[in-house]
């Protein structure tokens, strides 16, 4: 399967012509569905590296809905979750939302709320995902550099200047100059703001608008 | 073996100090006598009681039932009993037991014993109970409207989405004949289950309705009142209400649920009794008598702030309600249960106050066979 390119949407309901009325409406996404009458065969089915997001009703013959939500969490599944009820039971809707569900449907729904909702999983899932390799790749990249180089990489995206992590470094300007061009290709920045994303993005350099902003956070 | 000299008996003390208080109340119901331990408890003197009648320390909402029992007294040779609510000297409130016997023209002489403390933790206990069983009833009364909802909700959720999506399909125009039908059809058959489950719920309330008037018995109405007559004065005594009961003789007999009249009466008087919460005058009367038609007419009267006008055509409907936390569904359910008996149940607008009348056909010559 490819587990990058594509998102699917895992719906989970005890009524049959539910499912099959919210399978319809989710067509138009064009995307793949895949629908479970228990919250179980949807646990055995879900694979954890597929993006995507669930749809889940609340209440279910064979696990609520919360402890459904608390399988994922100790799981890390970063699937966004909808919940969909029947019951005005408003307290555990709320506990659901605190707990990091991402929305809350309340039956009967319209086709065009389902779809904003679903959108708006499937939108912050892709952010999500992405973010998350591309935090992994820029990982990747730093433990590429050599320790000296790796110094070199904080301090230039902290705002100093060559003469300066010379001083620090007690290392001749031409060769801070060496190291430079070395990290710039390794982590494959085609300028210094490419640099800063990327320390970011692997955490060696916190982006803040506090006093301390552009702290070199050390090794 | 020797005697020792005995002092003589002082009867007087023994009367003055004894560990119960003693009255003597003459015909008229003035304290003849009252020793130091009775007349203690109201924070005075003996010499200051005496003389003076005794119902000038009997709580207002109390006096009527004083008086029957001076009457109640005379009449009979046996021990008479009434707990009675008092007032002393300086105000606070207590309730007393009393117990007298009156022979021939003597005075009445009665005991008299503080029984406040018992009493007030029985009151306690009366209301606890009544608070939890209101809960019970509200929370069965939640419970079932919940799972309704879910039941409903569960199917009309999926007519709104087969809707939608037979919309989509229209205004797209890409849709082939059986996506557009097969749409359509699911919305039909989840609304006709819809329907079903209103249909199980009626079938439900007609059982619930069927069993109500098979226990129905052809009673006369001082028995329908007898059954919850011992809640509603408990309930009136608690919250400082003066209760009369006035039932005519010429009745004629009702067929009726006695379980369901009796929470209609309940449910009237308690409405009454909180409206009244906190009133000084705070008076509520029962009255039975024939109408015209030959019914039986009951009516319940308070002295509260009474109906205003513009919630009286809403005041039957259910979910209609003032009261915090209130379901709003006592009046509703009252008069469900007034009409399935044949009878009517209103309210007026009397100038002051709050007067809610219901009927009850007498009981037709049939009805002794059930």
């Amino acid at each position: 399967m490819n587990t990058e390119a594509e998102q699917i949407i895992h719906v989970v309901d005890d009524d049959p012509p539910f499912l099959a009325a919210i399978g319809r409406a989710l067509e138009v996404l064009e995307l793949p569905v895949r629908q479970y009458p228990r919250a179980r065969q949807c646990m055995e089915a879900l694979d954890p590296d597929q993006g995507g997001c669930l749809i889940t009703d609340l209440r279910m013959p064979d696990l609520d809905g919360l402890g459904f939500q608390q399988w994922l969490n100790e799981r890390h599944c970063p699937l966004p979750v909808i919940f969909i009820t029947g019951h005005g039971d408003t307290d555990t809707a709320v506990k659901a939302l605190k707990r990091g569900a991402l929305d809350f449907l309340r039956k009967p729904f319209r086709e065009e709320d389902l779809l904003a909702c679903v959108r708006k999983a499937l939108c912050l899932e892709r952010e999500n995902r992405q973010r998350a390799r591309d935090e992994r790749e820029a990982r990747r990249r730093f433990a590429e550099l050599t320790p000296r180089e790796q110094e070199v990489l904080k301090l230039v995206v902290a705002g100093c200047a060559n003469k300066v992590i010379a001083r620090h470094l007690v290392i001749s300007p031409r060769t801070v100059e060496h190291h430079r061009k070395h990290v710039m290709l390794k982590m494959q920045a085609r300028s210094t703001s490419d640099l800063l994303t990327l320390a970011v993005l692997c955490g060696v350099y916190r982006l803040s608008l506090d006093d301390d902003r552009g702290e070199y956070l050390g090794d | 073996m020797e005697h020792p000299l005995q002092p003589p008996v002082d009867y007087q003390d023994l009367f003055d100090n004894a560990p119960l208080g003693y009255l003597l109340l003459d015909a008229s119901g003035s304290i003849e006598r009252i020793n130091q331990t009775g007349a203690a408890l109201f924070a005075q003197d003996a010499e200051g009681m005496t003389g003076r009648p005794f119902a000038e320390w009997v709580a207002d909402a109390d006096r009527e039932r004083f008086d029957r029992y001076r009457r109640r007294l005379r009449e009979s040779d046996e021990m008479e009993k009434l707990f009675v609510r008092v007032r002393t000297r300086h105000g606070e409130d207590l309730t007393v037991w009393l117990r007298g016997v009156a022979s021939g023209d003597h005075p009445a002489r009665l005991s008299l014993i503080d029984v406040s403390e018992e009493h007030n933790s029985a009151r306690q206990q009366r209301y606890l109970q009544s608070q939890l069983t209101h809960l019970a009833r509200r929370n069965m009364a939640g419970e079932f409207a919940a799972s309704l909802a879910h039941e409903l909700n569960q199917p009309l959720g999926t007519v709104v989405l087969s809707c939608d999506a037979a919309l989509r399909f229209l205004s797209e125009g890409g849709a082939d004949r059986e996506e557009f039908s097969g749409a359509l059809s699911q919305a039909r058959e989840a609304a006709l289950y819809a329907s079903s489950v209103i249909g199980q719920l009626r079938e439900f309330l007609k059982d619930g309705e069927r069993d109500a008037q098979a226990a129905r018995r052809t009673v006369p109405l001082e028995q329908v009142v007898d059954t919850v007559l011992a809640l509603i004065d408990a309930n009136a005594r608690d919250n400082d209400v003066a209760l009369s009961l006035d039932i005519a003789d010429t009745l004629p007999p009702v067929h009726v649920n006695l379980i369901q009249i009796g929470q209609v009466l309940v449910n009237l008087t308690h409405n009454s009794i909180e409206a009244m919460a906190g009133l000084d005058e705070a008076r509520l009367s029962i009255r039975a008598r024939p109408d015209r038609q030959g019914r039986v007419l009951v009516s319940v009267e308070d002295t509260g702030p009474g109906v205003s006008a513009d919630i009286l055509d809403r005041l039957f409907n259910p979910f209609q309600t003032n009261k915090a936390g209130g379901m709003g569904m006592g009046l509703a359910i009252s008069q469900n249960i007034i009409e399935a008996h044949g009878g009517e149940l209103w309210a007026e607008r009397p100038p002051s106050g709050a007067l809610f009348c219901f009927t009850l056909p007498a009981a037709a010559r049939g009805d002794h066979e059930h």
